[in-house]
């Protein structure tokens, strides 16, 4: 038997009504439920990570201890090895000139006799007495050999004629070379290529190497003779 | 038609708005907050950690600069021992006496008879000054004693090796750039003299005393005071 529904669609209306608000309000639920997990679900991870981070921030600071340590140890050196470079300093400082005597030896003309030798800072002078011109030639081309120890070497007091108080002694170029017993003195200036410093403790000895003279130049051509 | 006029389409609109207020409002309120801890406790973690990973590097940077410091002090003990008086600052009058002992009685004869150990005449006086006699005037890290001029004889050899043997006198001592003159083997070097101390350990405090007491009373205390004459030559 075929039943048709007759009724105007309101009448059903009202049921899909309470169905619809029914399946919503469980949704609405469900969705409450939802975020309340996804919250639980994060507050759990955050109480996880917050016992992670201070058990790792507790490490870090076993390391930041171990820094403030490295600090402190290194605080301390620079006291005492300034005091050790300064004994080791003034040690070397002790031996600087003796080392340059010895090595200006090796330089020295056998025939030319220092007077004296004057160090100061960051030059030598020399006075010494030759024989000859010769000789003193000689010994000058020796002394700018020494490129290790002089920046430049410098003369002064080579006699020209007739010699300074009319002393027989003195000889010029080309003239015939004068006895063993005759002579002249000159003076040799010396610039250091490593000028003698005495070192500083706390502001005690205030020094500073001396002023450095260039390269030495091709000097004057040494005096001829011998 | 019954009471209401609430359809269908109006409860899905009204349920979906209302749903999605409610993930919009715990998301904005709760869920974001609780992300943006996460992150912030996330970096947290990293920070920490990259420091301890450095712990390795640490440990080595602290084993060297324990290591060094042992080695430097080792170094420096050895100069106290061999290069200085024991002179203390602790306490700042038994420290000033103690360097007037060593200005005033030890350090001249050391000086003075070094030369001769080392093969040279000395031509010259030794003169110690006195030592300061304001316990509080003395600085206790460093003190620096200007002996003056030495002038030795001898030949060349001898007297480099002289020059070079202050090195292993028993206090620290600055020799100046000798000067040299006259002729091996009758030569003769001048030059300065300066004692170093270092006093060990750490000054004291000032000693309160009554104004002008130090200097009125003590300012006497001799050095070496008569000149020793110098050995038979």
């Amino acid at each position: 038997m075929l039943k048709i529904n007759l009724l105007p669609a309101y009448i059903y209306e009202k049921r899909k009504v309470r169905r619809a608000a029914m399946g919503f309000g469980l949704l609405f639920i469900a969705v409450v439920f939802g975020m309340l997990g996804w919250w639980i679900m994060l507050s759990n991870k955050q109480k996880q990570l917050q016992a992670q981070v201070a058990d790792m921030e507790m490490r870090a600071q076993e390391v930041m201890r171990l820094e403030q340590a490295v600090q402190a140890e290194e605080s301390r050196i620079p006291v005492v090895q300034a005091k050790v470079g300064f004994i080791e300093g003034v040690m070397d400082y002790n031996l600087q000139a003796p080392r340059l005597y010895e090595e200006l030896a090796k330089y020295t003309y056998s025939r030319v006799q220092y007077r004296s030798l004057a160090p100061s800072g960051s030059q030598l002078v020399i006075d010494a007495r030759a024989r000859t011109l010769g000789d003193c030639g000689r010994y000058l081309m020796n002394m700018y050999r020494a490129t290790h120890l002089f920046n430049s070497v410098a003369i002064s007091g080579v006699p020209g004629w007739p010699p300074a108080g009319g002393g027989a002694g003195a000889t010029t170029p080309g003239a015939p070379e004068a006895g063993p017993t005759t002579g002249f003195d000159f003076q040799v200036t010396c610039a250091l290529v490593q000028p003698i410093a005495p070192p500083a403790y706390a502001g005690v000895g205030a020094q500073g190497p001396g002023a450095v003279v260039p390269g030495m130049p091709a000097a004057g051509p040494p005096p001829s003779g011998g | 038609m019954g009471g209401s006029k609430l359809r269908t389409v109006h409860v899905v609109f009204i349920g979906s708005f209302a749903c999605v207020l409610v993930i919009v409002g715990l998301y904005l309120l709760v869920i974001k907050n609780s992300y943006k801890e996460i992150a912030s406790l996330n970096a947290r973690y990293q920070t920490a950690e990259q420091k301890w990973m450095q712990k390795a590097s640490v440990e080595a940077k602290l084993a060297a600069a324990k290591m060094n410091n042992r080695v430097v002090t080792a170094r420096y003990e050895q100069y106290l021992r061999t290069k200085m008086p024991s002179i203390s600052f602790q306490d700042r009058t038994q420290g000033m006496i103690a360097l007037w002992k060593e200005q005033g009685e030890t350090l001249g004869p050391l000086l003075q008879s070094w030369p001769a150990k080392t093969g040279v005449k000395l031509a010259t006086d030794v003169q110690v000054p006195p030592a300061p006699a304001n316990p509080n005037d003395i600085d206790g890290t460093f003190i620096s004693i200007p002996i003056g001029a030495f002038s030795v004889k001898g030949d060349f050899r001898t007297i480099l090796a002289h020059l070079q043997s202050w090195n292993g006198f028993n206090r620290l001592v600055q020799i100046d750039p000798a000067v040299l003159s006259g002729t091996s083997p009758r030569m003769t070097a001048e030059y300065t003299v300066t004692v170093y101390i270092f006093p060990r350990g750490e000054a004291g405090p000032a000693i309160p005393m009554a104004a002008g007491t130090a200097e009125a009373g003590l300012g006497a205390v001799p050095g070496m005071a008569a000149p020793v004459p110098p050995p038979a030559r």
